[in-house]
């Protein structure tokens, strides 16, 4: 029989949230910072070699966009659920799973999903869906 | 004329000392909690690893591009020292190499 662990301490998750939230500030300034400082490597580094770093780091930017995405997205669920007391032991959101494809994911959490009080536009595609008919012709399934 | 005489070493430098300090600062935050035991504890702490994986390769990276942007300073300013060692030449009269 498996038995369930200890229930998480609430204070070691808001830590880990707060960990999240500020590599994701982190990885937001460092990319805006590399940004110009590829545009920079691009003007003053004008040979084959010079360019090909500009757009490595270009790259390493896109990549840096990207986690920081997930690091406040990971912070956040974290943050709710500390906050919350509820259901600490749930899934961990399949933040990258689909990151490679210039997706950004969003974790549905569990029910659907309330606006709350601080006039942010929340998914829309939490609520009730309304069966239509497949277009003519169409192969069901 | 050497390929580097057109690039401009103390800029190129410049560049090598923003890069470094760049990875220094990712570099920085990559130390963190660990995360709690729960249930599912180990996704949560599968991910964070990833982040923490992430980040220190994003360091690598800027450290790397430091290294080598420092090696194009040094490159461009030795062109530019041979370069203004054969003026000097000019200028008093000997032959150029």
């Amino acid at each position: 029989m498996i038995r369930p662990g200890p229930p998480p301490d609430p204070d070691a998750v808001h830590a880990v949230a707060r960990w999240c939230a500020g590599l994701a500030d982190a990885l937001t300034e460092v990319g805006r910072q590399l940004e110009r400082l590829a545009e920079q490597i691009t003007h003053d580094w004008a040979d084959d070699r010079g360019r090909d770093w500009a757009e490595r780091s270009t790259l390493l930017r896109r990549e840096l966009g990207r986690e920081a995405v997930a690091a406040a997205e990971l912070g956040e669920v974290l943050a709710r659920r500390a906050a919350d007391d509820t259901d600490l032991d749930g899934p961990v959101p399949p933040l990258t799973a689909s990151l490679g494809a210039g997706l950004v994911p969003r974790y549905p959490g569990p029910g659907m999903r309330l606006g709350g009080t601080d006039a942010t536009r929340v998914d829309d595609d939490r609520g009730m869906r309304i069966a239509e008919l497949p277009a003519p012709g169409a192969e069901p399934g | 004329m050497p390929p580097e005489l057109h690039l401009h070493p103390d800029r190129l430098r410049s560049h090598a000392v923003m890069a470094a300090m760049l990875s220094e600062d990712l570099r920085a935050v990559v130390p963190g909690p660990d995360a709690p035991p729960a249930r599912d504890g180990a996704a949560l702490v599968a991910e964070q690893e990833r982040l923490r994986t992430a980040v220190l390769h994003a360091v690598r990276e800027l450290a790397e591009l430091s290294a080598v942007l420092a090696d194009a300073a040094a490159a461009a300013e030795a062109a530019d020292g041979v370069v203004a060692r054969s003026l000097g030449r000019i200028e008093v009269g000997e032959d150029p190499p």
